[in-house]
């Protein structure tokens, strides 16, 4: 429970929200182009720095592709993209479910925390498949210890599943949070979390393709 | 005064819902063109690459809200696409 000093503090800092009359609560009043960081600054140094790691991963695939062509090609031939382009999908639209929350949240709206909880199936969704994936390999008799392709497509595709469900956790509690009366700290929080999603389903975008579909 | 703020708020949101839809439709087409092509092609590799770090801009921008972030900040994230784009169609190109 913040203090109303701390409150007038985040109204303050952020033009977009508004003190309502004498009484010490805020309401969101989004003023939607102001120029704002969404989240809290310090948020944008870890997702920048996750990013920044991903980036990584990408150039090592496509550089041990380089060194290793015939085997990635063939070892490509064993994976499932039509699994995979459903999660995709699935992200994609937990995606969009994010975004209509945030705008909900923002207004105050009751609906919100069903679009951060239908989020969360999507979530769950993709666990699934990518459950169902990993075990279609296993049965094939690809490991992570198969080759190099497999370490890869294995170790990245485990660290990104790890941020899907870190999000799915997350998503749980904005949908525990938009219940509540919106105040400045807690649109923060909102946008904060949307943003790691927006990530972790961008992230996999580049991933699905280096993966999957570059041959 | 809350008209214009109502009438923004819905351009940000179809401008949110088109992104979203070029977003999957590029995704959804890209994938089975890929995997429709009988060999591997390098200019079909490029524009994988190419058109999954635009997918990544576009969230960014329109998703995470940086169309709309302080300059320098948006500057820290064009900077990062820019170097991504480049270095992985580098390295592509080179095996």
């Amino acid at each position: 429970m913040m203090d109303p000093s701390a409150r007038s503090i985040d109204s303050a800092q952020r033009p977009d929200i508004e003190q309502v009359g004498a009484e010490p609560r805020v309401r969101a009043k989004v003023r939607p182009r102001e120029r704002h960081i969404p989240g809290e600054a310090g948020l944008w140094v870890f997702i920048l720095g996750d990013m920044s790691i991903f980036a990584l991963f990408f150039a090592a695939i496509l550089f041990t592709r380089g060194q290793s062509l015939e085997l990635f090609r063939t070892s490509q031939q064993e994976l499932h993209p039509p699994l995979a382009l459903i999660n995709t999908v699935l992200l994609l639209i937990g995606s969009l479910f994010v975004v209509r929350g945030v705008s909900m949240a923002r207004e105050g709206a009751k609906a919100a925390p069903r679009y951060f909880l239908a989020t969360v199936a999507c979530a769950l969704g993709f666990t699934i498949v990518k459950a169902v994936e990993y075990s279609l390999l296993a049965r094939a008799g690809h490991t992570p210890v198969s080759n190099t392709f497999f370490t890869y497509y294995f170790g990245f595709t485990g660290i990104h599943l790890a941020h899907v469900l870190i999000g799915a956790v997350l998503m749980a509690m904005l949908a525990a949070v938009t219940r509540r009366r919106p105040t400045a700290g807690r649109i923060r929080l909102i946008e904060a979390c949307a943003c790691y999603w927006h990530m972790v389903d961008a992230l996999w975008l580049l991933l699905f393709p280096l993966l999957y579909l570059v041959r | 005064m809350g008209e214009s703020v109502t009438s923004k708020r819905t351009h940000i949101r179809n401008a949110q819902l088109i992104v979203w839809f070029v977003v999957l439709g590029a995704t959804v087409l890209t994938a089975v063109l890929s995997l429709e092509q009988s060999q591997p092609s390098t200019i079909v590799g490029v524009i994988l690459i190419a058109i999954g770090c635009i997918k990544l801009h576009l969230i960014s921008i329109h998703f995470m809200e940086l169309g709309n972030a302080p300059l320098g900040l948006r500057l820290a994230a064009e900077s990062y696409f820019v170097l991504v784009l480049t270095a992985l169609i580098t390295l592509y190109l080179a095996a």
